[in-house]
């Protein structure tokens, strides 16, 4: 499974301002991804926050499945309805956000972190650890990936958010590896790198202050193109029943899962899918945004371009 | 370049056993049985039960005679379709998936590509904002959540289509729509990046400056250059969307294979899990060198082989 | 580039190739009536089968000795043309009629049931449903290897027409079960030579060999099932359809859905739980009682739970008038005892009620005041729609009225099946089905290490009960007094027990006064479990659901048992044989 050979990399240590501040510079003149930035923080704000003020648990079952609005049962304005058990959908959406970026995020930075130092070793080991260790993600490429997550979801006792993380992490950290062991690989032999060598550093000391920064960038790029990618697993999962659980927690897959249900041409309920569809929607076109913004940042040829 | 072919198919053996021990470690760790039902039967009678299917036998002496079966070419007996051998689900249910998956690659190709190519051609234009919006649609949304919304429109409001079901081509098309859609997505993205690298490559340039026609450029060397990202995604991607989903499977009522992904996991259908796998990896591997050999004919840039 | 092309256009060409070959070959007329069936049968073999799926398929295509009619669910003559009952109801002899015919053209005889019952009853069938026989002399040691012999199982082969059973004790529902698909016949020679190969492998079309009104064309997994009219049956006038697909679907959203499109004609109660209070509007939907529980199991091995004040305080904290009316909405009614009504004869103890005063009274005298260091407690449930719902309300109505903490707990089937087997969870949500019309189907769960208890419960006081409902003929012979004491409604046990006993041996009054008798003392065992002991929480009792189109027939919901008053389909069996459609 060899791709096609890394590219040169960007020639930019030489240069006076650094590769950050390029990126950074470039990205701040993107305004779709600046755009989607603002949107991510103000959304995990309120994800955060609203759930503080609203219980999205607290229900009224004879004011089950009300269309948004003004509801005279509960006495109180549902922006977005209510659920099956009459739980405010508005209060739902928002907690819904706070497990689905959560399990995006954690699972995103977990599978980075294996992958970047499974990677780096490789690369930087070079020979015959480097073919084994690759060779094994190779296989691991192979893997039915899903009904893999679908078992352990299964063989799990509790399942939880906890075993949700592991089981989403688990095969998201090859790419990374793949990508961080190339650009070690083109780094390895640069001058500051035998610089370093010489002057004695260790060789994790090597990995980790000389080689690791430098691969930083696609990492970067990669993991916000990964966490939309693993709420949309989680979605999934929830779509099976094995997500998380629900009550006391909700997902925005569950949500829309549940939404589905809805569908059908005796009476739409139509608030129970749009609403969740918007915010699972709107989230991960702004984390793709933000992501095409970053690599077209961090990429050389963006410059020229 | 034969040679580099048989080294990755004299692969295949081993990536399936090491998989298939795994899946059997997995599943055999789960909790639960594949006869577990509502009502308890006598303790005596689940042994028979367990007896009678083989899955009396501890873990590894199961994988052993299920590995006999296999190098016969017997896939064993499906635990919850009983009287059906694995081969007979997989034999009814492969050509149902890569009819729908065949047509779903096709749908997504020729969606994809071209508005790939018209977004990275027309950069930064109301075209390239068109298409890359509806791309970025297709890939934010959960594949029940299209269908659904699939089916409120062509079934429910326009009336055009049947809810679902297998047998007549109308009966085709939404599935295959909602199955190609991500896919579409994702291509038109990858082109569409492919194109925007290509376009300022030295030799497009090259061909710009020695004042060829604007159509030939595109065709001789944007389309070859800027393919390449769709053709490495397509490996994977031919693999998944030709074993059926199972999403698109239950929400139109498909008998394809992606019922069996999902269901003999949770069913404990141990040995359906194992056929699976058996078909899913295989044509993971060749699909990947299929990728690997047209790049070589694509790409001068790379050999096969090292 | 031209290669491009080239490969282009053969990816196309193989597309339109491969769809084209598959729909000419694939494409299926619409059938007479179309259903959904629900989940894909595990099989066709009515002696390994035990869903609803499979069993609706398994009526249609084969025909045990009686079978239920359709209109009236009464067992009448299928394969035996009579029968004659001796000795106090404990020998049954059944004629077989001449002209039954497999569909290979073979005549249906005795011994082909012989032969079938030996192989439901042997123990490496591992038939799950084998106890629908159990009632016969020796048959349960038989299945249990305890009697390898099977000439000393109490069925006998009279001749090639004639077969004779000699029961262990009175079973008055014994023709409901010669008629359950269970002890349906088999063809011996197919079963023979298709089993050596793979169990069930005989089932298949093409292989299989059946003896019902209707036959099996095809059967596609995961899509349809074909039947076909049997022209050889017996009784071929009788039967109106001449083909009938079964849809397998398990989606609930897609099993609606084809229904309102018309692409199925009847929809027997598949859809989102959530879309309840629509369908209710439909002038196609149609409900009665159904003889269904809806429960949780109490974990009593827990220390929490050994107290049975605490576990009537959970019982008297469950609002189940808001569950019945706000979230299920169907006509489902409380269950505040566990035997549904709807057994003649049968009056059910009142239960605890609602209550939550006296629920929070009841826990502090169990030393947990106010709820104050009650453990936390979870509901665990399987992953479905309803499941979900009620646990999620409980949960909160336990918190709420307890002051305890209550959580609901979601498994898959597989795990939360495992779970409750182990004993290894604090509530679990639980239903039981009947499988015949007697409160003892869900009476016998809950004697000491019954296979279906899984709550720990245990009290020497009901399995002596159960054993009196058993045989009740042994315990009027000899009735043990001092049972009389333990019990809220003994003095009338002892009137009852006196007065049948004053009564003529095997005259009707007799028998009549003995059935109430055994309905009273199932009554005391039912108050046990759902006021004293609470081993476990009723919750509701079901209604039979059904959506039907106007121009089929055949479904009856209610049955006319002739004598005017129209009765619930409690077991919610629809035979497929009595479908017909009204508008050809």
């Amino acid at each position: 499974m060899t791709g096609p050979a890394p590219e040169a990399p960007p020639d930019e240590p030489i240069k006076g301002r650094s590769l950050w501040q390029d990126a950074m510079r470039r990205l701040v003149r993107n305004r779709a991804a600046v755009a989607s930035a603002i949107f991510l923080v103000l959304l995990t704000v309120g994800c955060i926050a609203v759930p503080m003020f609203i219980d999205h648990n607290e229900q009224h079952t004879n004011a089950a499945l009300e269309s948004p609005g003004w509801s005279e049962i509960t006495r109180s304005f549902h922006p977005f309805g209510t659920d099956d058990l009459g739980r405010d959908l508005f209060a739902r959406c928002f907690y819904g956000g706070r497990i689905s970026l959560m399990i995006g995020v954690v699972a995103t930075f977990i599978s980075i972190v294996i992958g970047t130092i499974y990677g780096a070793i490789a690369g930087y080991m070079g020979g015959w650890v480097d073919n084994v260790m690759m060779r094994v993600v190779d296989i691991l490429y192979g893997v039915p990936y899903m009904l893999v997550v679908l078992l352990i979801m299964a063989a799990v006792a509790e399942r939880g958010i906890v075993p949700l993380f592991g089981a989403l992490a688990l095969f998201q950290w090859l790419t990374t590896a793949r990508i961080v062991r190339g650009q070690v690989l083109t780094f390895k032999n640069r001058e500051f790198v035998q610089a370093a060598r010489t002057v004695g550093a260790s060789g994790p000391r090597i990995v980790f202050r000389h080689l690791l920064p430098n691969t930083m960038g696609p990492v970067i790029v990669y993991s916000t193109l990964m966490i939309p990618s693993i709420i949309l697993q989680e979605a999934f999962l929830s779509y099976l029943g094995l997500g998380v659980q629900d009550p006391p927690h909700t997902s925005w897959g569950l949500l829309a899962s549940d939404g589905t249900r809805a569908i059908n041409p005796l009476e739409m309920y139509w608030w129970l899918l749009v609403f969740p569809a918007l915010f699972l929607g709107t989230t991960l076109l702004a984390f793709n945004f933000l992501g095409d913004g970053l690599r077209d940042a961090f990429d050389p040829k963006g410059r020229r371009a | 370049m034969l040679f580099f072919i048989l080294r990755r198919l004299l692969w295949v053996p081993l990536i399936l056993l090491v998989i298939l021990g795994i899946t059997t470690t997995l599943m055999r760790s789960a909790p639960g049985s594949p006869f577990a039902a509502e009502k308890r039967v006598d303790p005596q009678i689940e042994q028979q039960i367990a007896k009678k299917w083989g899955t009396d036998k501890s873990g590894l002496a199961w994988f052993g005679e299920y590995l006999k079966g296999v190098v016969k070419g017997d896939l064993g007996p499906s635990f919850k379709v009983q009287g059906r051998t694995v081969n007979d689900l997989l034999a009814a249910a492969m050509p149902v998936s890569l009819t729908l998956g065949l047509l779903a690659l096709f749908l997504a190709l020729a969606i994809g590509i071209p508005a790939g190519f018209l977004a990275g051609l027309r950069q930064n234009t109301a075209w390239d904002y068109g298409s890359m919006g509806i791309a970025l649609i297709g890939i934010s949304l959960p594949t029940f959540v299209i269908g659904a919304f699939l089916t409120v429109w062509l079934v429910f409001q326009w009336d055009v289509l049947p809810v679902g079901g297998w047998g007549t081509v109308k009966q085709l098309i939404m599935p295959a729509i909602t199955l190609a859609a991500p896919f579409a997505a994702f291509i038109a993205r990858l082109s569409r990046a492919g194109v925007l690298e290509v376009v300022h490559e030295d030799y497009i340039r090259t061909a710009k400056a020695k004042g060829l026609p604007k159509g030939e450029i595109v065709l001789k060397h944007l389309v070859r250059g800027a393919i390449l990202p769709v053709v490495s995604y397509l490996g994977p991607a031919a693999a998944a969307i030709l074993t059926g989903s199972f999403v698109v499977e239950k929400l139109f009522h498909i008998p394809g294979m992606g019922m069996f992904f999902v269901n003999s996991a949770i069913n404990r259908d141990y040995s359906l899990i194992l056929g699976v796998v058996i078909v899913y990896v295989p044509m993971l591997v060749v699909f990947n060198l299929l990728v690997d050999v047209a790049y070589a004919f694509l790409d001068p840039r790379v050999r096969l082989g090292k | 580039m031209r290669k491009t092309l080239l490969l282009c256009a053969a990816v196309s060409a193989l597309c339109v190739g491969v769809v084209a070959l598959t729909f000419a070959r694939a494409a299926v007329e619409p059938a007479d009536f179309t259903f959904v069936n629900g989940a894909e049968p595990k099989t066709l073999d009515p002696h390994t089968m035990t869903g609803q799926p499979d069993g609706r398929i398994a009526l249609a295509l084969f025909e045990g000795l009686t079978y239920l009619d359709p209109k009236t669910l009464l067992p009448v003559p299928g394969v035996a043309e009579r029968w004659d009952v001796e000795d106090d109801g404990l020998l049954w002899t059944f004629h077989l009629r001449h002209n039954a015919r497999w569909s290979n053209g073979d005549t249906v005889t005795a011994k082909d049931f012989y032969w079938s019952w030996k192989r439901l009853l042997a123990p490496e069938t591992a038939s799950e449903y084998s106890y629908m026989l159990w009632d016969v002399v020796n048959a349960e040691k038989f299945t249990k290897g305890e009697v390898k012999d099977f000439s000393q199982v109490g069925i006998e082969l009279l001749d090639d027409w004639t077969i004779r059973i000699r029961l262990k004790a009175y079973v008055p529902y014994f023709l409901d079960l010669i008629s359950f698909y269970t002890l349906c016949p088999v063809h011996p020679a197919t079963v023979g030579k298709w089993d050596k190969i793979a169990p069930g492998r005989w089932t298949l079309p093409g292989n299989i060999v059946t003896n019902g009104p209707f036959l099996l064309e095809s059967w596609v997994v995961n899509d349809r099932i074909r039947l076909r009219k049997n022209p050889k049956y017996w009784d071929a006038d009788s039967i109106k359809l001449e083909t009938i697909d079964a849809f397998s679907m398990d989606d609930a959203t897609a099993q609606l859905n084809v229904y309102l499109r018309g692409e199925a004609q009847w929809n027997p109660g598949y859809w989102p739980a959530s879309l309840n209070r629509e369908i209710l509007k439909l002038p196609d939907f149609t409900r009665t009682e159904a003889f269904i529980v809806y429960y949780y199991r109490i974990n009593n091995t827990l220390p929490q739970f050994k107290d049975r004040r605490v576990r009537q305080a959970l019982s008297l904290a469950i609002d189940r008038t808001e569950i019945v009316k706000n979230v299920l909405g169907l006509g489902e009614t409380e269950a505040f005892n566990y035997v549904p009504p709807g057994v003649a004869g049968y009056v059910p103890p009142e239960g605890l009620g609602y209550h939550p005063d006296r629920a929070r009274q009841l826990l502090a005298e169990a030393g947990y005041p106010g709820g104050k260091g009650f453990p936390k407690t979870n509901i665990l449930y399987n992953t479905f729609e309803v499941h979900r719902q009620v646990a999620t309300v409980v949960a909160r109505q336990l918190s709420k009225n307890l002051g305890i903490e209550v959580q609901p707990f979601n498994e898959e089937w597989q795990a939360y099946q495992q779970h409750t087997r182990t004993l290894e969870y604090d509530l679990a949500r639980a239903g039981w089905i009947a499988d015949y019309r007697d409160p003892i189907t869900f009476l016998d769960m809950w004697i000491t290490d019954g296979g279906n208890n899984q709550t720990g419960y245990s009290n020497p006081l009901y399995d002596r009960l159960y054993r009196i409902a058993k045989d009740t003929l042994a315990f009027v012979a000899a009735p043990d007094e001092e049972i009389y004491g333990k019990l809220v409604e003994g003095g009338t046990l002892k009137a009852l027990v006196e007065a049948t006993r004053a009564l003529p041996a095997g005259s009707p009054e007799r028998l009549a006064s003995l059935s109430k008798v055994r309905m009273l003392v199932l009554k005391e065992m039912d108050r046990l479990v759902s006021e004293i002991d609470v081993p476990i929480l009723p919750v509701y009792f079901y209604v039979t659901k059904t959506l039907l189109k106007p121009e089929i027939g055949g479904c009856y919901l209610y049955l006319d048992r002739g004598d005017g008053k129209k009765i619930p389909n409690v077991l919610d069996m629809h035979p497929l044989r009595g479908f017909f459609r009204k508008d050809r």
